[in-house]
């Protein structure tokens, strides 16, 4: 929980607009990994279990909120509510589909290589590249600017 | 943007000064048996019909016929969920409708259907496309409905196993597995999303709906010829899957099985 916690609720941002819908999140990813109990090799092992787990909750909660059939605009206009207004940036990584913001926030934020995302999600490395790829380029047209 | 920026955003975010303490509170919570939620407080007048078909199908099931009768179709319990991609796919031609139960203590369990490939969902599943979906109903054999409110979900587990490899190595944790789970008309559906299980249709494999966490070898035990069994059949349900040999792809398989470090298998 020490040891994760912080990433864990970061690669939730990447899908979810709210803290609170995060920090949710990866207290359910905690939960599962408390009650199913499932069997790691070693330390990276689980690490790589969380991060995934917590990118399909994260899908999932976004899903969800987006059936809710409340747009994000209104979600942060509610009264009482206590959201923080996005940063511009923040708002382009979760506009993102899920595959491209993955990898993208693993190489940007977590510093792995495509080698390393490429164990942790599970994915072709070459799949890895390509989605890093499309994914600055995305990102690029949505922030108007270079992505280095 | 550079890295810097990247991380400045995100840095940004501020999250509850209390997250870690309320979540370890959650955790023990979870841990300690005297903090269970209450057991179901039915609503006594609540849905007494429904029970009445609940318990009807059951005894109908016994007698051979058919779920379809009274469950949700796997499309159905998909449009549920609001998964319509998902939902056209078990319409189509490469679903399979199984609509097979097992009782296992006071419940039924039923394999309703499954189907394999890729994008077949709206959601959840673009980290790797090709995945196989399964969905199962869960009800009382008495009949009396379920209580979304109150109903512990995920005290069930749902997973596929696989002839001839270990059960704590091959299951729904290792398959990168996910189930969803609603509670409609009193019976519980399950949508299981694992990696797609077709590269295994050579071996036969499992799916094992049982209470409890990941599978051990004690509840599953593996005869000389890799096939599984329950060691108490009273205490789960063990279906096979309809998958179709001719999509096996050993070598897939033989990838997974060699990345958990179980070589030839």
């Amino acid at each position: 929980m020490a040891a994760y916690g912080r990433m864990l609720l970061r690669i939730a941002m990447t899908r979810l607009s709210s803290p609170a819908d995060a920090e949710d999140v990866v207290q359910e990813v905690f939960l599962q990994l408390l009650t199913a109990r499932p069997q790691f090799r070693d330390a990276e092992h689980e690490k790589a279990w969380l991060i995934r787990a917590t990118i399909h909750r994260a899908c999932d909660a976004a899903r969800s909120a987006a059936r809710r059939n409340l747009p994000l605009e209104a979600a942060e206009t509610l009264p009482g509510g206590d959201t923080p207004e996005p940063l511009p940036l923040l708002s382009a990584v979760q506009a993102l589909p899920a595959k491209y913001s993955a990898v993208l926030h693993l190489y940007y934020y977590e510093g792995y290589s495509i080698q390393e995302i490429s164990r942790l999600l599970r994915l072709p490395a070459p799949t890895v590249g390509t989605r890093l790829s499309r994914g600055r380029e995305r990102l690029r047209q949505l922030l108007k600017e270079d992505v280095e | 943007m550079n890295r810097q920026d990247y991380r400045d955003a995100f840095d940004a975010v501020t999250f509850s000064e209390d997250f870690e303490a309320r979540t370890l509170r959650k955790l023990d919570a979870a841990l300690d048996p005297s903090s269970e939620k209450e057991s179901c407080v039915m609503r006594k007048n609540r849905m007494k019909k429904l029970a009445l078909l609940v318990a009807a199908a059951v005894v109908l099931l016994a007698a051979g016929v058919s779920a379809a009768v009274l469950w949700r179709s796997p499309a159905q319990v998909a449009d549920a969920m609001d998964n319509p991609t998902l939902a056209a796919a078990f319409a189509g031609e490469d679903a399979v409708v199984c609509n097979e139960t097992q009782v296992v203590g006071d419940y039924a369990v039923t394999l309703l259907g499954t189907v394999s490939g890729r994008n077949l969902s709206a959601w959840g599943s673009d980290l790797a496309a090709d995945h196989t979906y399964v969905v199962t109903a869960l009800a009382r054999t008495d009949g009396t409905p379920l209580e979304a409110e109150t109903f512990d979900a995920f005290s069930w587990t749902t997973t596929p196993l696989v002839a001839g490899c270990p059960v704590r190595a091959v299951n729904s944790w290792t398959l990168d597995g996910f189930a969803q789970c609603q509670v409609l008309d009193g019976i519980a559906y399950y949508i299981l999303d694992v990696q797609n299980l077709q590269v295994f249709a050579d071996r036969t494999v499992y799916l094992a709906v049982y209470q409890g966490g990941t599978p051990s070898p004690s509840q599953f035990p593996m005869a000389e010829d890799g096939s599984l069994s329950l060691a108490d059949p009273a205490a789960g349900a063990l279906f096979t899957l309809p998958l179709d040999a001719d999509l096996a792809d050993p070598a897939a398989a033989a990838a997974f099985l060699e990345d958990l470090g179980l070589g030839e298998t």
